[in-house]
């Protein structure tokens, strides 16, 4: 749907209005509501997403060069940064590893904290799988550590914990 | 398929006649990814055919769904397409796309799974009145059942994964489908929906995604789905619906203290109308049936049944209507035969 207002963007933003008992809808861009001053009643709108992103991009290219944006992100499914900021959706499970750092800004903004609290399926992880995933979280603690990085090495620290949990718990029963 | 659907209701909409529920419906949907392949908007034709006979085979293995028929959406045409989606059971989205997608159905209509919508599992349960909690219990035992026999896309730390981060975690969306006239009429729906916005619960028109409110019908849903266990995002919902209602309740109660001229004016001229117009648009149809509904609720009005209200809501929409009559329908034709579905029925 396109903003009624620029007649170019796409509208993000959709809300109704009550104006002498009648509803009214309105449909507009991010740029056009900013412009008049509309807070949306939604706690996020795609627009974050994509300004959480572009932050992300931003802190990035300080370190990267300027090609960034078009090389392939994710080394699974190919899906570049400038994909996901068009799609707003990621290509594989593998993009939240290859996306990492501009999700931790994302997932911020948009959910109530960065850990899964809820249910998970009984057969994961598999064996294998988790011992490959402690090896790796474990290096990366330690660089973390090396580099001062704390808040990674708490995050580290409790999926390692986790991790080990049911290994643990299996060798009790 | 399709024939039985058009004479029979769906148990979600049936209410004991007793009742006289504000919160018409109550909805959870779960998605999950496989693990191995891309997400459906990267998949090419034959992942996503892949994708359908490996979810089809695991859901025959459930004691939900293992009867249950699965339509592949390229067997459907637009008007069936349109008709599942007035009936609640696939997204807009779903049915607007052109490579391979399946949709698969229980026999009454409780529970669907999309495959290869935005993610390759979109699977709902919906149950009348107020019932999350019974609607997620449901769809837990049948979520897990499924994992059984399907790698899914999860991770320790962002749990379930999903094509969008908005969904990611539990990837559970819980809503309930209320009726919130009194609201709209006391111009207090814009400060409902942006005090529960401030705490991550959305409002929305009757269809998912829109923001359309045909009839005073709000669908009011999280928007969480990291950080927070699947129990915490039902009863939250749950509770916050409960106060929804009760202000709903307060406002119905004012009206008809304050105002009992003007609502019984207001229902008697919709029931004027749809008794007897000749031409109805389907927006205007449904405005008139939400204000007999309000009648009945109120009871300043007893004229009619509220079951054969709540069936018309959904009997006069465009792919009801023409799956009723058999054939294609102008938009005129349509508002022709609604205005005299209406007036039989009435």
């Amino acid at each position: 749907m396109i903003c009624s207002f620029c007649n170019k963007n796409e509208a993000t933003i959709h809300f109704t209005e009550i104006i002498n008992s009648k509803m009214e809808e309105t449909h507009m861009c991010e740029e056009c509501a900013l412009k008049k001053g509309i807070e949306t009643s939604l706690p996020f709108s795609f627009g974050d997403i994509l300004s959480a992103i572009t932050k992300g991009i931003e802190n990035i290219n300080q370190f990267e060069n300027e090609d960034f944006l078009e090389n392939p992100e994710c080394l699974s499914c190919g899906l570049t940064i400038k994909d996901f900021i068009k799609q707003g959706r990621l290509g594989c499970p593998e993009c939240y590893e290859a996306f990492a750092d501009a999700l931790k800004d994302i997932i911020k903004n948009v959910q109530k904290s960065p850990n899964h609290t809820g249910k998970s399926p009984k057969i994961f992880p598999r064996p294998k799988d988790a011992k490959r995933r402690i090896a790796e979280l474990e290096k990366k603690l330690n660089d973390a550590v090396i580099e001062e990085r704390y808040e990674d090495c708490v995050a580290f620290r409790d999926e390692i914990k986790h991790l080990k949990q049911p290994a643990e718990s299996d060798q009790n029963v | 398929m399709f024939e039985k659907m058009i004479h029979h209701r769906p148990p979600w909409l049936v209410t004991p006649p007793s009742t006289k529920p504000i919160a018409i419906s109550s909805r959870i949907r779960l998605a999950r990814n496989m693990s191995d392949l891309p997400f459906p908007g990267r998949c090419t034709n034959e992942q996503r055919s892949e994708v359908i006979l490996r979810v089809t085979k695991a859901v025959k293995k459930t004691a939900l769904l293992k009867k249950a028929e699965v339509l592949k959406l390229d067997s459907l045409s637009p008007i069936d397409r349109q008709f599942l989606v007035e009936r609640h059971l696939v997204s807009p989205e779903f049915v607007q796309q052109d490579a391979p997608a399946a949709v698969i159905i229980s026999n009454d209509e409780t529970c669907s799974l999309m495959i290869n919508e935005e993610d390759h599992i979109r699977m709902q349960v919906l149950r009348s009145e107020l019932n999350l909690e019974e609607a997620w219990e449901m769809l837990n035992k049948f979520d897990s059942e499924l994992e059984k026999s399907l790698p899914y896309a999860f991770s320790s730390k962002y749990g379930y994964l999903t094509a969008c981060p908005t969904n990611v975690g539990t990837g559970l969306r819980a809503s309930a489908m209320l009726h919130l006239p009194a609201l709209v009429h006391e111009h207090k729906i814009g400060s409902v929906m942006s005090a529960v916005g401030k705490i991550g619960i959305a409002v929305r028109g009757l269809y998912g995604e829109s923001s359309d409110s045909k009839g005073n019908m709000f669908q009011i849903s999280n928007q969480v789905t990291l950080g927070q266990n699947e129990e915490n995002i039902v009863n939250q919902l749950h509770q916050i619906v409960l106060r929804i209602i009760e202000h709903e309740n307060k406002l119905r109660e004012a009206l008809i203290a304050n105002k009992p001229h003007q609502i019984k004016n207001d229902v008697g001229r919709a029931y004027g109308t749809l008794k007897y117009a000749e031409i109805l648009t389907s927006e205007e149809a449904t405005e008139l049936l939400s204000s007999l509904l309000i009648g009945v609720d109120l009871q300043v009005f007893d004229e009619v049944d509220r079951t054969i209200v709540n069936e018309l809501l959904i009997d006069i929409q465009p792919a009801h209507l023409q799956k009723m009559k058999g054939k294609n329908l102008t938009a005129e034709q349509r508002d022709l035969y609604r205005a005299k579905l209406i007036r039989t029925r009435l």
